[in-house]
């Protein structure tokens, strides 16, 4: 239900019982009012009742008293005349009458006695004789037989007189003598007394008074009284009448005027008292009342529900505001709200605003709080990998370095050709290959993070590469603890030497540190479905299902404790990356070890012809050593005599080049720092030295950034190599010079 | 007599052998454990023990050598340094090795504390 459903409810409740009540107060009202106007037309149907009473009995007396008269007792009818106009004299209209016991007149008071006059009983002739008086009998002889008949006193209804010819009244009594009825004296009035005697009741406005004789005509009236006089009594008044001796009800006068009716007969004449008033005026205060309380009501009413109209669409329209601006508020908008009237609305406008602002802020303040959590988050876990970095590479460079220089103690004290020396150059020869690869590594991995890795792509077996990757490390000893083997199948990459190389050795390092002394490690190549799998497979702890997510970040250990820089696989994913290709952990079984496969592109081995062109020994070659780090121009020199070589070296350009135009080199291995003068500078000046004379220039650089190299190429040479060189590394290089 | 305790074994090798040029009687093991053993076995007058040891910490071996053993001096390697904000030398200190060295170390360096520290007994028979 709406709002203003709700207000017209909640008006329409409280004037409903308001008006009943009301209306019980003007009914209860109404009914003391109409008790109140009964009581006073009571009050004056029965003044007028004993006015009458009064006027007739006053009348009786005043004929009881001539009925006395002595003159009567002899017989003296004239004298009785003259009494009679005597004492009827005050009363212009009235005139006194006496019957003999047959009912004829004696004499009149009004008339001469001695004149004739008409016997009311002899001439009384059926209703309806006159036309102006239609239900009015003739004469008056009904009373005169009436007292003969009782004896005692009578008083008659309305007749027409036979002597006056107009309605009359007449009051008779026994004029007894010797105990037996001698006369009957009767005194007559002219019905128009009557009328006096309605007038002066003081009877209400717009009324009617009348006085009606015991057969229903009435004897005088207020309204009209000459026409209504002689006439009967409205028919629905004159059924009242002859219900009860008293009453009152409602009913139409002859008029027609609507009328409220009390009524009252008299116990002495008989006749009835009528007092009808005009409904509009016995009613006038109900109406008025009932008009009043009607127009207040419907006033009420409709201010009432225009009120809750006007007041419902005054709450309700803010409310539908509010509910919007909620929305809006939801949305992160500022709501808008014309100020409303209703001041608790107004404050939940407030409230809404301040909550929706309080909530904005509290949920930036989260937002904020969230991201400075994960920035600090973040950048604390990135210090703390920092740290553990820097931790780690800090141990493992010491570590090999501890080594080396404990070797090389032992080869300041120890007789070359010992067996001591012999292990002391061994272990120099290991630690500094992994020393090299670990730098490599890292440069490895500034180089990808800055996408500066170019991959020198050729076509390769990759079963012969891993073979010989696993053949130099069996060799070097690296497997004396564990039970290493091979399972190899042909399959072709286009792929980077170097970088395959290292993507092995890797794999093949992680296997070694994690699995325990004397379980196996397993290296395979296969080709499956268009790709080059290569897997290794260890004996280890194995790699938990949520750590195998992170096993390939950088800088991440996964296991606690653990060696390494957390370098080695991240490499080996980035690398098999680039190639195009990808690397996956998968576990053996619970404590059965994990299994890594990279995954590279197979393609088509090349044609017969250009398998395997190179050479496994190289020739014997004039070689040229310009580097000035002493231990590194022996240690290349040593390598290369071994092979074979015919070595000379120089520890500056100057030197160098000195050397060369006394014998031209066949391969000059130059370091790019000099003393004297670059290496570039060397190369250049070479090429000029030799005028055109064939010479492979190698360049020896510390930096491994492709832009070395290009540099390097840039600048003559044919190769360029990263110091520290490996025998293996110089080895390959010399049969590619080839 | 002296016992070597490192996991890597070119590190343990070459150290061996630069001790046993200087006229020390040496037995070497890859962890912890095997040096208590070793120790158990036959007593030596003084363990070099690397710190940070995958297979047994270093820091157990040498709390487990000062309760059993506590006339025997110790010397306490470590490449690591720092490592995760904790100086694992520095803990070795608080247990009460002898000496501390840091990796990598001179050989005389360590030939010299070592004679400082005490007079080991000449090469076993």
């Amino acid at each position: 239900m709406r709002l203003r459903s709700h207000l017209v409810v909640l008006v329409l409740a409280a004037v409903i019982p308001l008006l009943v009540f009301a209306l019980m107060i003007v009914r209860q009202d109404l009914a003391e009012r109409r008790d109140i106007l009964e009581r006073g037309m009571q009050d004056t149907v029965h003044a007028l009742s004993r006015a009458v009473d009064g006027e007739v009995k006053t009348s009786l007396a005043v004929l009881e008293t001539l009925a006395g008269a002595v003159v009567l007792d002899r017989g003296d009818l004239q004298a009785f005349h003259e009494i009679c106009v005597r004492a009827i004299q005050p009363r212009p209209t009235a005139y006194v009458t006496l019957f003999d016991t047959t009912g004829k007149p004696l004499l009149n008071s009004s008339r001469v006695y001695g004149v004739a006059l008409p016997n009311p009983v002899a001439g009384t002739q059926p209703p309806g004789s006159d036309s102006r008086y239609p239900a009015l009998p003739l004469g008056g002889g009904d009373p005169v037989s009436g007292v003969l008949e009782t004896g005692a006193p009578v008083v008659s209804d309305l007749f027409i007189s036979l002597v006056t010819g107009a309605p009359r009244i007449s009051f008779d009594v026994p004029v007894v003598r010797g105990g037996a009825i001698r006369y009957v004296l009767e005194m007559s009035v002219d019905a128009l007394e009557f009328t006096q005697h309605l007038r002066a009741q003081r009877a209400p406005a717009d009324s009617v008074l009348a006085i009606v004789d015991r057969k229903g005509v009435a004897i005088a009236r207020t309204l009209d009284p000459a026409g209504r006089v002689g006439r009967p009594l409205a028919p629905e008044l004159a059924v009242q009448v002859s219900r009860a001796a008293t009453g009152s009800g409602l009913g139409h006068t002859v008029e027609g005027m609507a009328v409220y009716h009390v009524y009252a007969r008299s116990p002495v004449t008989g006749w009835t008292m009528s007092l009808s008033v005009a409904r509009s005026v016995a009613l006038a205060p109900l109406t008025n009342a009932l008009a009043v309380l009607a127009g207040g009501a419907a006033i009420a009413i409709i201010l009432g529900l225009a009120g809750a109209l006007v007041l419902g669409r005054r709450i309700s329209r803010p409310i539908a505001d509010l509910a919007r601006s909620a929305d809006q508020l939801a949305g992160g908008r500022q709501p808008r709200l014309d100020v409303s009237a209703v001041r608790e609305l107004e404050e939940l406008y407030r409230a809404l605003l301040a909550a929706g602002e309080a909530a904005r802020n509290a949920e930036d303040e989260r937002d904020r709080r969230q991201l400075a959590e994960a920035k600090g988050a973040e950048a604390q876990a990135a210090n703390r990998a920092k740290d553990e970095f820097l931790a780690m590479l800090s141990h493992e460079l010491r570590n090999p370095l501890a080594a080396m220089s404990a070797a090389a103690h032992v080869l300041r004290l120890a007789d070359p050709a010992s067996a001591q020396a012999a292990s002391a150059r061994r272990v120099i020869e290991r630690q500094t290959k992994h020393m090299s690869r670990l730098i490599g590594d890292l440069l490895d991995v500034s180089r990808i993070t800055h996408g500066k890795l170019a991959l020198d792509r050729e076509r390769l077996d990759l079963a012969e590469v891993v073979t010989r990757v696993v053949n130099v490390w069996r060799a070097s000893g690296r497997f004396e603890r564990h039970n290493v083997s091979l399972e190899v199948a042909s399959v072709w990459v286009d792929a980077d030497r170097a970088r395959l190389e290292q993507i092995t050795a890797n794999l093949l390092d992680n296997a070694l540190k994690f699995t325990p002394a004397g379980k196996a490690v397993t290296i395979s190549v296969k080709p499956r479905a268009e790709m080059a799998l290569l897997s290794v497979a260890d004996e280890g702890p194995g790699v938990e299902p949520q750590a195998a997510q992170r096993i390939f970040d950088l800088f991440v250990q996964v296991t606690p404790g653990s060696e390494g820089l957390g370098i080695g696989l991240a490499l080996v994913k980035r690398l098999s990356e680039i190639h195009g290709g990808s690397v996956s952990v998968a576990n053996a079984g619970a404590g059965r070890g994990a299994v890594f496969t990279v995954r590279l592109a197979a393609v088509a081995p090349p044609s017969e012809a250009a398998v395997d062109v190179r050479p496994t020994a190289s020739a014997r070659r004039s070689v040229l050593i310009v580097d000035d780090n002493e231990d590194a121009r022996h240690m290349l020199a040593a390598l290369l005599r071994m092979e074979g070589h015919e070595v000379r070296t120089a520890a500056d350009g100057g030197a160098g080049l000195a050397l060369a135009r006394d014998t031209p080199p066949e391969v000059a291995l130059v370091d790019i720092r000099l003393p004297d003068m670059d290496g570039y500078e060397v190369a250049r000046r070479l090429r000029a030295a030799l005028d055109g004379r064939p010479v492979a220039l190698v360049a020896l650089t510390g930096f491994g950034r492709a832009e070395d190299q290009q540099r390097a190429l840039d600048a003559g040479f044919d190769a360029h190599l990263v110091k520290p060189v490996s025998a293996e590394r110089l080895k390959h290089l010399m049969a590619e010079l080839a | 007599m002296i016992i070597l305790a490192d996991d890597d074994a070119d590190q343990r090798l070459a150290l061996k052998m630069a001790l046993e040029l200087a006229g020390y009687a040496v037995r070497d093991a890859a962890h912890g454990g095997k040096a208590l053993a070793l120790q158990r076995e036959r007593p030596a007058a003084v363990l070099i023990t690397d710190i940070f040891m995958p297979e047994s910490d270093g820091l157990e071996a040498i709390a487990v050598f000062r309760r059993e053993f506590p006339r025997t001096r110790i010397v306490a390697i470590s490449g690591g340094g720092q490592r995760a904000k904790h100086d694992y030398l520095a803990s070795a200190r608080l247990i009460g090795v002898d000496a501390t060295l840091q990796k990598p170390f001179e050989i005389d360096e360590l030939l010299r504390l070592l004679a400082e520290l005490h007079n080991p007994a000449p090469p076993a028979p």
